[in-house]
């Protein structure tokens, strides 16, 4: 019996050796990029989703060869680059501003690679072979705010944050100042579930929102996001997505979407790369509305009517001529209402 | 004796088989070669030395957290709980490493320790809970799991703890570090290092700790507590026949505490060296890591033996790391990896459970007799 399991177990190795050596790697000269998703997996339905959608989009339009590697634990992070860097990638994404201590490290190990992160800018003295994609969040849950803040009838809304911390902040005041702008009477309803991944408690959070009276939910959390939409449907209550356009997942449900162009950005810095050969380099590229970069889903029209859309549209150039500066935390908040 | 080792070999070979067929039929029907995937995967095990570094350094964790469902297990109990426990070693070393002061030779062993006694005291609490009240000793840790979780992520709101702009606490101070060559790899002379000696210079750049060396230390000692002290005696026979051992004098219920108790500070010291030497902080948890869980496999794969514990979780963080480069190179994701893992550790947990249905069933027909 032994003896043959033995016999076996070497047959099987040397059979995979032989078919091993048949197929070689393809074209050699494409230009590759990966990335690492943060925790959240690369089908979060939310900015890991968006990522891979842009390199996949890159792949398509213009012939780079992508991969992506998920981690389950923040001890993930290094290895996890490191074995994309052994993958021979001519750019390495970290995908998460939880990675930013991993990538420095990575970035200071390996000088010749090149490295790029999302939601993180480091400072000046950043080596130079790694850049940092910022977005204006909070421009684009601005303007959902005012969406909200427009089409809410019970005059309250809520708010689904992730786990606190400065991304989600931005989400949070943004939102909260464009309710502010358009509608005095409306109170949002704020929580937050601790979680980017947890999508049952999203649901018990939403459920309870829409109990308490909310008409409309905006998250800003990830994956957890899900449970949210999850609840609109079932109690047929309006629910704003982020990230992406998340229509989709809902299409009678989804109001508008805070749309954050991670995927967008990545494919533009993939492109650049083709056309220019020439890498992002140092600092930080902080991209908002006037790049595109961030705003409201494509599908807002199916469900927010006309004459609110036409608003957006102004407060949108009045973001960008810089006539609304949109608050980022606390702080501003309490000036913008002040001054508002 | 002999005889029923030879059936264990042979059962868990068998599952490894069965596991690694699994996986590739999972495979070939989404339309990856498992061949392929399974050079790819020996590949980035064994491919550089680098990678058998990492392997090493990723199976740290799951050594203790396995020791520590091992020594639970001799004493009859079944530790869900090596996550909380875990958890709270790590908060503790992540604190006592910032806010503790001490020159290096003291500062390591002392973190060592208070993660020792927060997760002794986190396993004691379900010991004590067992053993006073009967209540199970399976759904206490489980929920003690959540308590540590929560906790974990309640003290991380709070100022003095939580590192302005993260999620995270502030990173453990250099005296309390225990990862090697991390100085020498931002210093000035790695450059040159690097340019004269590559092969050396790449395998260096694995997060290489002492951990490895804890990890293969508290194996050995785990196995001499077990098999060499009155103590281990006492768990073991406890493990075996509770009835038998009280009869005999031994204090079963100081013995049932404190086997939990020993359990939980074996996994509170991984969650230390988890810190010290891989993370340098604990962050905000969003999910259940996972290192106690995985502990109970590597314990049931070990079979609760501290030298089949050290190799079982070498080969579990092996198949962790080498899926890595099959995911990179082969783009299967993630999932299939686990179902490998998965039905590796249900056909190994089968023979077990059929082990002991047939114990049970014959305890209860001696005892029909008896009466």
């Amino acid at each position: 019996m032994k003896k043959n399991l033995f016999v076996f177990l070497i047959l099987f190795f040397v059979s995979t050796f032989a078919f091993a050596a048949g197929d070689q790697e393809g074209a050699e000269d494409a230009i590759k990029i990966a990335m690492v998703t943060d925790v959240g997996g690369v089908n979060d339905q939310s900015f890991n989703q968006s990522a891979w959608e842009g390199l996949q989009r890159a792949r398509d339009e213009l012939g780079v060869e992508i991969s992506y590697l998920e981690s389950a634990q923040d001890a993930d992070y290094i290895p996890n680059l490191q074995s994309l860097i052994d993958g021979g990638n001519d750019l390495v994404w970290g995908v998460g501003f939880k990675m930013a201590d991993a990538l420095l490290q990575m970035a200071k190990l390996y000088p010749d690679q090149h490295f790029a992160i999302i939601d993180f800018a480091y400072g000046p003295d950043a080596p130079s072979n790694v850049v940092g994609v910022l977005f204006k969040a909070e421009q684009a849950s601005f303007l959902v705010g005012y969406i909200a803040g427009k089409v809410t009838e019970t005059n309250t809304i809520g708010f689904v944050g992730g786990i606190e911390g400065a991304i989600i902040d931005a989400f949070e005041y943004g939102f909260l100042a464009g309710v502010y702008i358009a509608n005095r009477d409306a109170t949002v309803l704020s929580q937050y579930a601790d979680s980017f991944v947890d999508a049952a408690k999203g649901k018990s959070i939403a459920t309870q929102m829409y109990v308490q009276g909310a008409d409309i939910v905006f998250h800003a959390a990830g994956s957890v996001g899900n449970g949210v939409i999850e609840a609109a449907r079932e109690q047929d209550r309006w629910v704003i997505g982020v990230d992406r356009d998340q229509n989709d997942l809902a299409p009678d449900n989804v109001l508008t979407s805070a749309m954050k162009e991670v995927g967008d950005a990545m494919y533009k810095v993939a492109k650049d790369l083709k056309e220019t050969g020439e890498f992002p380099s140092g600092g930080a590229l902080i991209l908002g509305l006037s790049d595109g970069a961030v705003g409201i889903a494509p599908t807002s029209n199916v469900h927010v009517p006309a004459d609110i859309l036409s608003e957006i549209e102004e407060m949108s150039q009045r973001i960008v001529s810089g006539e609304i500066a949109v608050p980022y935390n606390l702080e501003t908040f309490e000036t913008f209402k002040s001054e508002n | 004796m002999k005889k029923r080792n030879l059936t264990r070999t042979i059962t868990l070979v068998s599952a490894i088989l069965l596991g690694f067929t699994a996986g590739g039929i999972f495979l070939f029907f989404s339309g990856y070669s498992p061949l392929r995937a399974l050079e790819k995967l020996f590949l980035g095990i064994f491919g550089r030395p680098r990678y058998v570094i990492w392997v090493m350094v990723r199976a740290v964790p799951l050594v203790l957290t396995g020791l520590s469902v091992a020594v639970a297990y001799k004493a009859g109990l079944f530790n869900i709980g090596a996550e909380g426990q875990f958890i709270i070693g790590a908060l503790v070393a992540a604190l006592v490493g910032y806010h503790v002061r001490l020159p290096m030779v003291l500062h390591i062993p002392f973190v060592f320790l208070c993660s020792m006694i927060g997760g002794a005291v986190f396993g004691g609490i379900a010991g004590i809970l067992k053993a006073r009240y009967g209540i199970q000793e399976v759904i206490s840790t489980i929920l003690l799991n959540w308590i540590a979780l929560y906790s974990n992520n309640f003290l991380l709101k709070f100022p003095g703890i939580k590192r302005p702009d993260s999620e995270a606490s502030f990173q453990v101070r250099e005296t309390a570090q225990i990862d090697l060559f991390a100085r020498f790899k931002t210093s000035d002379s790695w450059i040159p290092f690097q340019m004269e000696n590559p092969a050396i210079a790449d395998a260096l750049k694995a997060s290489l700790s002492m951990g490895v060396f804890v990890a293969i230390l508290a194996a050995i000692i785990v196995h001499y507590l077990l098999k060499r002290t009155t103590l281990g005696y006492q768990i073991r026979a406890v493990g075996f026949n509770e009835n038998a051992s009280r009869y005999q004098g031994i204090p079963v219920n100081w013995i049932k505490s404190g086997s939990l108790a020993i359990s939980g500070a074996l996994a509170g010291l991984g969650g230390s060296l988890h810190v010290l030497g891989v993370t340098k902080e604990v962050s905000r948890l969003a999910i259940m890591e996972g290192f106690g869980f995985d502990g109970i496999s590597v314990a049931l794969i070990g079979a609760s033996n501290p030298l089949g514990i050290l190799l079982s979780s070498f080969f579990f963080s092996g198949i962790r790391y080498g899926a890595v480069s099959v995911q990179r190179d082969l783009g299967t994701p993630t999932e299939i990896i686990n179902i490998t893992i998965g039905t590796i550790v249900f056909f190994v947990a089968i023979p077990y459970l059929f082990e002991r249905i047939m114990l049970a069933i014959k305890k209860r027909k001696e005892q029909k007799n008896a009466n």
